[in-house]
Formats: C-alpha cells, structure tokens, sequence
C-alpha cells in the first residue's frame, strides 16, 4: 500500500517512516509544493499531511488537491488544536485529523479506518476477537457457529465494533438505529442490547452508566 | 485620608475669615479714629461756645439762672432713642442729655455751673484733652483755660458714646460677612466639587473596571492638568498590555512549537516496541510533558479572553455525556470506571469549547489521582436556579488546608507521586470565572476529591 507523508519535521519524518514501512511503502516529502506534485503524480493509497509546512501551508496543499479532483483519503496532523483549525481543515476535504502529539497505534488506528472507508467494506471479512462478520452477506459467526440477529441487532453490532474501543453515547446509538425522528420507547435500545448479549456473549459490551456502550480495542 | 475637595475648602474658608477679619479689624480702628477725631472737635467748639456763655453770663446771679437751665429735671418718662429720632422734637429732654456735659468755674476754684450731676470733678484745671473715670463713668474732657479772665470751662463725654459708635459702625461691617460666609461656603464647596468632576468621572471608571481590563481611559474632554495624568496611565495600559500579550504569545508558540519534537520522541521510542518495564517510565515522562504542553496551550488561549467570551445557551447534559464518553477508555487503561448521573436535562449559558475543557480537566484530574478498581462519578443537578456539576473520585482528596493553594497555577501539593502538572485546576479556576460561576472542592464522603462546579442557569 503506497503512502504518501508530507512532513517538514526531520525527526518526526523519520519516525513516522519508519513506523509504518512494515505496513505501508512510505513516500516522505517536507515541503508542500513538493508534497502536492507528488499527491498529483503518484496517486497514493493514503496521504498524512502535517499542516504547518514550508514551501506551500497544509491547507493550501489539501484545497489544491481537491481541487484537482484527487480523492486519496488524507490525515492531517496538526499542533494547534483550536476548533476553528479542526474544523477549517475538516471543510477543506481533510478525511480526520491527529492532534500532536499522538501514538504510533492512534496513527495506525486511524490510517486503518481512513483505508478501509474509503475502500468500503464491501469485499471486507471482518474479525472481532471470537466474531467474524461477512459485511457483504451480512452474516455473524461466533467462533463458526452462525447467530440469527435482528436488522437492528446487526446495525447496533456493527456500529459499537467500529467505533471499538471508544463509548458510543445511547443518543448517537439511537439516532444510528432509528433517525433523528422516530419515537421511540426509553428502553428499546436496551433491549437490544439484552437480546444482542444474549447471542454474542455477555462480556463483549461494557456498560457505560448514565453515557452509553463500548466494545474493547481488538 | 487626605481629600483635595476637604483641603481646598478649608484653606479657602480660613483665607476668607482672614481677610474679612482682617477688613473688619482694620475699619474698626480707622473708623474709630475718625470718630474720636470728630468727637474731640465737638469738645472743643463746645468748650468754646461754653467760654463765650460764660463770659457774658460774667455776673453771679446770671450764672446761676445758667446753672439752673441746663438742671431742669428730665422728663419723668424719658423718651428712647426711637421717640426721639420720630421727631418729639419739642420734649425739653433727650436720653443721651446725661452721655454729654460741661463744667464753668473761677481759677480761684468756684464751680459756677456743672452738668449733668455726675460729671467728673477734675481740681487741676490743665488746658487740652484728658480721659478720666472708671468702666461707664469714664469721660473724655477737654478744657479751656482764660487767665485773663481767670476763668475755666470744660466739656466732656462718656466714653461709651464713642465707644458704642465705633462698635456700631464695626457690628454693622461684621453683619453682612457672617451672613454671607454660608452661603459663600455652599458656592465654593460646589465650585470646588464642580472642578474637581473629571478627578471623579476617572475614579468611578478606574473602579468600575476589571482587574485584568487594560482598555485606555477616555482622553477627550479632560482639563489641562488631567491629561498628562491620564495620558500616563493610557501608556501604562498600553504597556502592560502588549507585555502580557507577549507573554501569552510565547507561551503558545513555545507550547506548539514543542509539540513537534514531543510526536517524534513518542514515535521513535513507540517504534522501539520496547518491553513495558523499559518503556513505562518513558512513556510517563512524555505523557507529562504532552499534558503540560497542552495545558500551556489551555491557559495561554483562555486568559485574553477573559471577559470578552460570549455566552451562549447550550445543552450542560450533553457536553457531560460526551466528554464522559470521550474519556471513558483512558480510565479503562487505569482500570476505572466513570459513571454519569444525570439528574436534569440542564442548559447553561457558556462557551462549548471552555466548558469541555472545563469537563475534561476535572474528570482527567479525577482519572489520575484514583486508584484501579474504583468509580469516577460525574453528577448533574440543579440547584435552585444554578446547574451543578460534581465530579466525585474516591482518591486521596487534599486536606482542608491546601484547597485553596491548589488552585494556584503550578501547585502540586503532596501529589507528585502521579504525573500532573497542576495547573488543571487553576484553568478549570479561569473557566469557571468566565462563566460567572463557583468552585468548591469538598470531601466525599469516606474520602477522596468531589468537585462541584456552579453555573447560572438559564
């Protein structure tokens, strides 16, 4: 998988570089104007670009890009963490974005998700510690025994496995499963859950009380 | 304290008397003066016309038929000054007949005429003016002496007269002053206080302002003498100003520019996929530094917006729920667990972006100082019109008397054991400022840290 990093910071280049060469053929530029030629030219799988760069500013690279129609899913790393930078950036066609400084497994994380977003799932087998999970038949398997789950079983499991490792609050759960305008009775989701527990085991979901659900990191 | 208005009202006050005294004293004496003056030559032409009287009154019988005019008895009811000046001009007597008199005799020492009964009796018969007597019989006399003849006539008044003029004349020169000192006062208490109004206007706009608020003062319209005064303080201002805003520039661009340098270090020792016990110490040192830095970042934001941060109405629940959510996996790391108690769909006036660091900071504090196997527990609620947020750990709480210190930036009381930079509390201080709300730190119950923030509700 080829990527493309755009960082003017030696040290931080290098790290990145080599952090990732196991999983990805990395391309490394530090100046922006450079960085842009390259993301024209070479046509990566993915793009980090940090935003405070020589030669052309992050932001500028990233418009121009989309500008120029290219689609490559970017990561923008950034120092400054004011809203307005996060969001700007998001508006300008940036796919996510990594606070410095960040670990080498959020980086990772993170790349993974941009990657298989932008691939889609369709051809994806998905593997969750005893669960495998054809996206495309929509098809559940506990340690290969196959589970008969709900349309909303399936959507809740799926949306509390991509989003492992972090809480999904009971409203964004709720607006997944049935939209921002459908009445629904207070206890619904927790049935769901119940019922959800039920068949794929007890532990796989943590309560969160008074907040919502999570699913462990792999 | 001093009191420029006091001051000035004072000195103007004692100068005023002064010199009113001053005009009183000197027109008391100067009139007095003239008076006597007058007076004396009235004596005199008195005495002459008198030696005239005498001399063609020369015989003894003539004499005594003098003697006898001048004696008539006064009325028995003796008109007053008043009677006298409405003009009863036809009353043989006049009060002031017994103030004046005069005296005719021989050298040889024969008294031949002499009125009024208690006029002085002087045996040396000595030409020109002489004061003579005691308190109300004091007579001033002036004689006339004819050797020729070998005759003396003198006249005379009391004292009083002359002195109940000229005290008169002083009275009269004293009234209207003491009756216009008031009000002069009154005038130059409100002149004064009238001049000393922009001294005032500055006051009130110095004390009305906030502590930390460096806006110039306003320089139009300013007496003369104000304006290098105000202009100084303007500078002042100005100075101050740009130095703190310096101040907060370096710290945020130092704080970014280490940010940098601090993702590399994680990189480079994350890639060295050491062995935990080698790395955790590491890790530590790099997760402190990243919090300081942002906390850095934190207050250098914050603070030039002290006051100037638009409010806004938002929803305190959700901001709770998420920042819970958001946090909830770094206290799994520590083997913790959050729980969120929502006791009321509760809206604030606030800044999203300051409540949530508001929010993150207490919980993380929360995270760090509590130890495995415990419940963090974020409790909303309302009370009576104010939104409150505690944040309850069971860690090892701050005794009563290093509450306060611990909200000071940089304090990190006996807690040093856990990373933590300490300077949390004193931004979650700052936030809570700027909503116009209250920080408590209390004890919970069987021990450990609850934190309870009060915000105004809307």
């Amino acid at each position: 998988m080829d990527l493309l990093l755009i960082e003017d910071d030696e040290l931080l280049g290098r790290g990145i570089r080599e952090a990732l060469s196991q999983d990805y053929r990395v391309e490394w530029f530090r100046d922006g104007r450079q960085g842009l030629a390259a993301l024209l030219d070479l046509a990566p799988d993915l793009a980090v670009l940090d935003l405070g760069l020589p030669g052309m500013d992050g932001l500028e690279v990233l418009r121009e890009a989309r500008q120029k129609g290219i689609e490559t899913p970017i990561l923008i790393l950034t120092a400054r963490d004011g809203i307005e930078d996060r969001i700007e950036g998001l508006d300008r066609g940036a796919d996510d974005y990594l606070l410095k400084p960040f670990s080498l497994a959020e980086l990772e994380a993170r790349l993974r998700a941009l990657y298989r977003r932008a691939r889609g799932r369709s051809d994806d087998k998905l593997q969750y510690r005893d669960l495998e999970i054809d996206t495309r038949q929509r098809q559940v398997t506990l340690d290969g025994a196959p589970l008969i789950l709900s349309r909303r079983e399936y959507e809740l499991l799926m949306r509390l496995i991509d989003a492992r490792g972090q809480v999904m609050t009971r409203r964004k759960l709720e607006e997944h499963l049935y939209g921002l305008n459908e009445e629904l009775e207070s206890n619904a989701l927790e049935v769901h859950i119940h019922n959800l527990r039920k068949k794929i085991g007890r532990d796989l979901i943590h309560t969160v009380r008074g907040v919502g659900y999570m699913m462990d990191r792999d | 304290m001093r009191s420029i208005r006091r001051f000035m009202l004072l000195t103007l006050l004692l100068l005023l008397s002064l010199s009113a005294m001053i005009t009183v004293f000197w027109t008391y004496l100067h009139s007095s003066h003239e008076v006597e003056e007058v007076f004396d030559a009235s004596l005199v032409q008195n005495a002459k016309v008198l030696h005239g009287q005498v001399i063609a009154y020369r015989q003894r019988a003539a004499l005594q038929e003098l003697q006898r005019s001048v004696s008539l008895e006064r009325l028995d009811q003796a008109p007053d000054d008043d009677d006298y000046h409405s003009g009863n001009a036809n009353d043989p007597g006049h009060p002031y007949e017994y103030q004046v008199g005069f005296q005719a005799g021989s050298l040889d020492g024969e008294l031949w005429v002499s009125t009024p009964p208690d006029f002085p009796v002087v045996e040396r018969v000595e030409p020109g003016f002489m004061t003579v007597g005691e308190g109300d019989n004091r007579w001033r006399l002036y004689t006339l002496r004819n050797p020729e003849l070998g005759i003396w006539v003198r006249s005379g008044h009391r004292m009083a007269v002359r002195d109940e003029l000229t005290g008169q004349i002083a009275a009269k020169l004293l009234l209207p002053i003491v009756v216009v000192l008031p009000g002069l006062l009154l005038l130059l208490s409100l002149g004064i206080r009238r001049g000393l109004a922009p001294l005032e206007t500055i006051r009130q706009s110095l004390a009305s302002r906030r502590s930390d608020d460096l806006q110039p003062l306003p320089s139009e319209r300013l007496p003369s003498e104000l304006v290098p005064v105000v202009g100084s303080m303007n500078d002042l201002f100005a100075r101050v100003a740009s130095t703190l805003d310096r101040e907060r520039r370096f710290t945020a661009d130092a704080a970014h520019e280490l940010r940098t340098p601090l993702a590399a270090l994680r990189i480079h020792l994350e890639k060295l996929r050491l062995p935990e016990t080698q790395s955790a110490d590491l890790m530590c040192s790099i997760d402190r530094m990243e919090r300081v830095v942002t906390q850095l970042l934190m207050l250098a934001r914050i603070e030039p917006q002290r006051g100037k941060v638009p409010l806004k109405p938002l929803n305190l629940s959700q901001r709770c729920c998420s920042l819970v959510a958001e946090l909830y996996p770094k206290a799994l790391e520590r083997g913790l667990s959050i729980e969120f108690e929502e006791g009321a769909d509760l809206q604030v006036a606030g800044d999203e972006t300051l409540l949530d660091i508001l929010l993150r900071n207490l919980i993380e504090n929360a995270i760090r100082y509590t130890c495995a196997e415990d419940v963090i527990r974020v409790r909303l609620s309302r009370e009576s019109d104010r939104a409150c947020i505690e944040v309850i750990d069971h860690g090892r709480g701050i005794a009563e008397a290093d509450r306060q210190k611990v909200l000071e930036r940089f304090y990190r009381e006996g807690r040093q054991s856990v990373e933590g930079a300490g300077l949390g509390l004193s931004i979650v201080v700052l936030i809570v400022e700027l909503h116009n709300g209250e920080l408590r730190l209390e004890e919970t119950p069987g021990g450990g840290l609850t934190v309870r923030v009060l915000l105004p509700g809307i």
